[in-house]
């Protein structure tokens, strides 16, 4: 991607989906790309998300799979990007757009974790009223500290 | 304020508090009302913390959701009239202090120590708000900052408001004996308000809502059952961009035993 010697983020868009598939939260960090292109990639990307959360409701259910229902995993490659996918029991998800490989599943799952606890806090506002876009200027820095330090390596 | 036998053994934490209210006499504290509020402030804190112990508890965020769902609704049914939004949450406020400091004074055991009527008694409140009050039913501590004004007192300082950056009793070395006495107005500092957790006001608001308005009339409505006539307002509101939180509580008429307008607005 970069020569930089800091380790650059690998993010390429994040997004929130409500369950209705209404856009919540759009936020693409790259600005040289159309943000459109991104805006159609979350979407199409909303046909994998439910056909895996329906084939997860036909397995049985084990012991561990109340937490890999939520996270989704790799949804689908593009050319240049991945998309990994999480929902959560209340039907939002969220939709990570990523430009790197080679990344270790742990660090997927660490970054919605605690990309969920953000949204928790934003959703917690009395001023927001539920299922419409996400205005906290809050959770947009929050969300962009996130990111940034979503490199390569993980997160710190 | 000196503390009697009766008051040390309605007060469990009592050895503590007994051992460092310091002053002998009301006149020996008059004397020195900088050395004497500070050392109050410390006592009181400890008592602060003593009664925080002993009271139960429930979740702050539970709290702040409940009243933050509350404070929408208000501004629903005012129709977006944001001035008229802060006089509910101020009302509701009143009507909660009138009979929260009924509890506050029994539960905190301050009732025996409380010299409504003196002239330092509006002083004296400042930290027994700040210190035992708000940490007793929001379980956070505020600081204080006596506002002098041109009293009436022989104070020399001409000038109105002067404030100590430094937090503490902001009155002056050269305060006489009736400098406590003088005091019309003070501040209080919250830097923390359980009541704002997760809270983003939007635009249409901003600047204008007083959200933990309900704070000040809780103060107004405590102190007027105790004779003492306030106005209680945020002058700064981490919420619309300042720094940290402050009350301003400026003291409007010392009541006689005619009593309040009992029962709120």
């Amino acid at each position: 991607v970069s020569c930089a010697t800091r380790m650059a983020s690998v993010v390429a868009c994040v997004a929130v989906v409500g369950k209705n598939n209404n856009p919540l939260f759009i936020r693409a960090f790259r600005e040289q790309e159309d943000k459109l292109k991104f805006h159609y990639i979350v979407h199409t990307s909303l046909d994998v998300v439910e056909e895996k959360i329906s084939q997860s409701q036909h397995v049985a259910p084990s012991p561990n799979s109340k937490v890999t229902e939520m996270y989704l995993g790799l949804l689908f490659p593009t050319e240049d990007h991945k998309v990994y996918g999480y929902t959560t029991c209340t039907k939002n998800k969220f939709i990570l757009v990523l430009e790197e490989n080679e990344l270790k599943d742990a660090h997927m799952r660490q970054f919605f974790t605690r990309f969920h606890s953000l949204f928790a806090d934003a959703v917690s506002s009395p001023f927001y009223s539920y299922d419409r876009r996400i205005t906290s200027r809050r959770f947009d820095a929050e969300v962009d500290k996130l990111c940034a330090s979503f490199t390569k390596n993980g997160m710190p | 304020m000196a503390a009697t036998p009766q008051a040390q053994t309605n007060t469990p934490g009592g050895p503590a508090l007994g051992a460092s209210a310091a002053p002998a006499t009301p006149v020996a504290a008059a004397a020195t009302p900088a050395r004497y509020v500070v050392s109050q402030a410390q006592s009181l804190q400890r008592l602060g913390d003593q009664v925080f112990q002993r009271v139960e508890k429930i979740n702050s965020e539970v709290l702040a959701l409940i009243y933050g769902s509350m404070v929408v609704q208000i501004l629903k049914d005012v129709d977006g009239n944001v001035d008229e939004a802060n006089t509910q949450l101020e009302k509701m406020g009143f009507n909660i202090g009138i009979r929260l400091v009924e509890e506050f004074l029994a539960k905190s055991g301050l009732g025996a120590k409380c010299n409504v009527g003196k002239d330092h008694f509006f002083a004296d409140t400042a930290e027994i708000i700040a210190k035992v009050a708000f940490k007793m039913f929001l379980g956070v501590t505020c600081s204080v900052n006596y506002i002098q004004s041109a009293a009436p007192a022989p104070l020399g300082k001409g000038a109105a408001s002067g404030m100590d950056a430094s937090g503490k009793a902001g009155i002056g070395a050269d305060a006489t004996a009736t400098g406590a006495a003088a005091i019309r107005e003070y501040a209080l500092i919250m830097d923390e308000n359980p009541l704002a957790d997760f809270v983003e006001v939007p635009e249409q608001y901003a600047g204008k809502l007083s959200y933990s308005n309900i704070l000040c009339g809780v103060i107004r409505g405590a102190l007027e059952m105790l004779q003492l006539k306030v106005e209680c307002r945020f002058v700064r509101d981490v919420l619309q961009g300042h720094d940290t939180n402050e009350i301003r509580v400026v003291l409007k008429e010392i009541l006689s035993d005619s009593g309040p307008a009992g029962g709120g607005d």
